[in-house]
């Protein structure tokens, strides 16, 4: 390849390369960080509210499981199958939970697909 | 205001502080997941994903290290996670998005000349498409794609010659 040659190959890199320009999204760069806010506010009031969720079933479980075993009117045997049912329901709701957080944290690929 | 300063203030819970970092990066961060996404919609959606990630696990980052090697890394997962084994096969075959020319004031030849270009990026292997799309669209700098890479700086700078002149091979062919 002489000098001539080579200077048109340059310059054509060069024309190719000044053409690798970002690209900007359909929607307003303005709009980028409002959107996002939205959806990071909604994460802090999941999680608030997941705790406030938690921190009520729990108070009101034992107020519910304390007024049973106080009540002398209950016979012992729907006491015993009332307690018992409730915690069957705990047990089983940590199980689904852990195991959603251990599919979560191994399964790289659990979400769906989107269009 | 300085990056690990900044950092910092977000590590206390300070919004107005993650707004400016989000504003710094969101340009380079929706490009990344374009590359990853191919699809507008969908790299708006995983950039912004990336940066809620980023969010919830800054108390874990170390304030000294360059923050957008980082985010990159959320952001590649968040898109990988995002479309099973086989849809990725497709995804890679889809052509990468460009900058979109449709003002009546762009000339017909640099829409022609966008065009081959897309032609030429898409023949190119999957090596040599991310290393252009870092550099070009992402706007990285080399120190940054050797960190995300994993590869010395001189490596990237080899690399990246290679697959521009590769790049310029496929261009002309479609001329």
């Amino acid at each position: 390849m002489n000098r001539e040659e080579e200077k048109k190959e340059l310059d054509k890199l060069k024309e190719v390369i000044e053409m690798l320009e970002p690209v900007d999204p359909e929607k307003d760069w303005e709009e980028y960080w409002s959107s996002l806010y939205n959806k990071l506010e909604r994460n802090i009031g999941w999680i608030i509210f997941s705790i406030g969720a938690i921190l009520t079933l729990t108070f009101l479980g034992f107020q519910l499981i304390k007024g049973i075993i106080r009540d002398p009117k209950i016979a012992l045997y729907a006491k015993i199958g009332f307690i018992a049912l409730l915690f069957g329901f705990t047990v089983l709701f940590i199980s689904v939970i852990r195991e959603r957080i251990t599919l979560s944290k191994t399964d790289k690929y659990s979400k769906e697909v989107k269009r | 205001m300085n990056e690990a300063v900044m950092i910092e203030k977000i590590k206390k819970g300070d919004m107005e502080a993650y707004e400016k970092l989000v504003r710094k990066y969101m340009k380079k961060a929706y490009n990344v997941a374009l590359y990853y996404a191919r699809n507008p919609t969908d790299a708006w959606d995983v950039s912004q994903q990336g940066f809620i990630n980023a969010w919830k696990g800054i108390k874990n980052f170390d304030t000294e290290s360059p923050f957008f090697p980082w985010l990159y890394t959320i952001i590649k997962n968040e898109a990988l996670s995002r479309y099973k084994k086989e849809k990725k096969e497709d995804k890679k075959k889809s052509d990468l998005p460009l900058k979109i020319i449709d003002t009546p004031e762009e000339s017909l030849e640099k829409k022609e000349k966008t065009k081959r270009l897309q032609k030429a990026l898409s023949k190119l292997d999957e090596e040599k498409q991310e290393i252009i799309y870092l550099r070009h669209y992402a706007e990285m700098s080399y120190k940054e794609i050797s960190e995300v890479l994993g590869l010395p700086e001189g490596t990237i700078m080899s690399r990246l010659h290679y697959a521009r002149k590769a790049l310029l091979r496929k261009y002309k062919i479609n001329e």
